[in-house]
């Protein structure tokens, strides 16, 4: 029987130069791009004063990380939005996406997603060293603290911020690995069950894969709801500092 | 939803953790075999990042030119309509009250005009009937004084004629009785006493 992590495998499609090749992993990338666009663009291709239902999904998304911003980051945040709300779609998508049966969820990658904690970690630290210059570092000295405590304060604060994209990254990574290995543990095991005692035995992880489905698709939603609000509290705290 | 979430997080950690062992161990071992995570051979991260930074930036200008602005018009469309019937409404209601209380005014500014007018008719009729009772009054009281003097005079003549014939009645008594009509002085005389006594 096939490993359970063998539905992880990169399998070039299109040769490319250069080690550039184009994957089963980029082919639902852009199956995501296709789709969040398809969804938004076609939801909105009525401009309906009162909204049907996929107009209504399409605005409440929208709503969702407006909110997510406006409630976490405030107003500075608004010119930020079209990035947070892609980095949104693009996890959400690859996340929701994956569970097709079939397909390749991207995000159960550690350099997809440690790329993106990373970009997200620059470009955060970058808006903040551009809008509060070099007194951006004073956001490493907690207020209040005794200063005899500052030896010990100023590099844990400094670990805890460079380990952001390290928790950021491996949270939803691993949280997708975990979850499609799962699925496939228990879809083996309705196989294995099943061959020995003519088919009975699988109706045990069919129903346990059926709970688990669902169930993934909610970590699917929740990842990537962590892993933008997180974006959005970096942000805040960049523009905010304390 | 937060326990389920640490929950998640957890297992999610524990199997990352087995799965970095796993794949620590994997790596130690020669190359060949199935087996492995597959995020971990480093040969498919330039491709996996290239791609990851295409698709991303495809997306985001599709996000950001195209989607989003679409989403953001319809909201804002509605919720300027939704504000401006508002305003409508607002104002209609101000405009009915305006009528309401114009209506009401009418109404008073009427009942007060039927009240005046109910007034004047009643102090008309009353002047009216004044005037005609004063007249009738003064009738009356010319009337009343008409009569008392005519019955006067006929009191004063009847009194006259009763004298006349008292007087002619004791001369012809005193005649018969005497034998010699008395004289008119002596009768006046006797006749004025016995008018005082009556």
């Amino acid at each position: 029987m096939a490993s359970p992590l063998e539905q992880f495998t990169i399998k070039p499609l299109v040769e490319v130069p250069g080690g550039f090749d184009y994957t089963n992993s980029s082919l639902w990338m852009t199956i995501a791009v296709v789709t969040a666009t398809v969804f938004l663009v076609g939801g909105m291709r009525k401009r309906a004063m009162v909204p049907g239902p996929w107009q209504s999904m399409a605005e409440s998304v929208y709503e969702f990380i407006g909110n997510m911003i406006r409630d976490n980051v405030g107003s500075e945040g608004r010119k930020f939005f079209p990035l947070i709300f892609t980095i949104f779609m693009f996890v959400l998508f690859g996340n929701a996406l994956g569970l097709v049966p079939g397909a390749f969820t991207y995000t159960s990658h550690i350099i997809v997603t440690f790329a993106m904690a990373l970009a997200v970690f620059v470009f955060v630290t970058l808006v903040g060293l551009a809008k509060h210059g070099l007194h951006f570092f004073s956001f490493f000295v907690p207020d209040g603290a005794p200063k005899f405590l500052y030896p010990l304060i100023i590099p844990i604060e400094i670990i805890s911020y460079l380990s952001r994209p390290i928790s950021l990254s491996v949270r939803l990574f691993a949280n997708m690995v975990a979850g499609h290995t799962m699925l496939k543990v228990f879809a083996g095991f309705v196989f294995g069950l099943g061959a020995a005692t003519f088919g009975i035995g699988a109706l045990a992880p069919i129903a346990i894969n059926v709970l688990l489905i669902g169930f993934e698709f909610m970590i699917a939603f929740i990842q990537a709801y962590v892993f933008t609000i997180l974006t959005c509290l970096y942000l805040n705290d960049a523009l905010h500092l304390h | 939803m937060t326990n389920i979430l640490m929950h998640s997080r957890i297992a999610g950690l524990a199997a990352a953790v087995l799965a970095f062992g796993a794949g620590a161990a994997m790596a130690a071992e020669p190359h060949g075999g199935g087996g492995g995570m597959p995020q971990l051979d480093p040969t498919s991260f330039p491709s996996q990042i290239f791609w990851l930074i295409v698709s991303f930036l495809i997306l985001f200008l599709l996000m950001w030119k195209v989607a989003l602005p679409r989403v953001g018009e319809v909201i804002e469309q509605r919720q300027q309509k939704v504000s401006a019937d508002l305003e409508r409404a607002e104002k209609l209601k101000e405009e009915v009250d305006q009528i309401a209380a114009g209506y009401e005014k009418l109404l008073a500014d009427a009942r007060a005009d039927a009240n005046e007018e109910i007034r004047k008719a009643q102090d008309r009729i009353k002047a009216d009937q004044d005037k005609k009772l004063e007249r009738h009054d003064t009738e009356l009281a010319t009337m009343i004084s008409e009569a008392e003097k005519r019955i006067d005079d006929a009191r004063t003549a009847a009194l006259a004629e009763i004298r006349e014939v008292a007087s002619e009645t004791a001369t012809a008594a005193v005649a018969k009785l005497v034998g010699k009509a008395p004289t008119k002085k002596a009768i006046d005389s006797a006749l004025d006493s016995a008018g005082k006594e009556a």
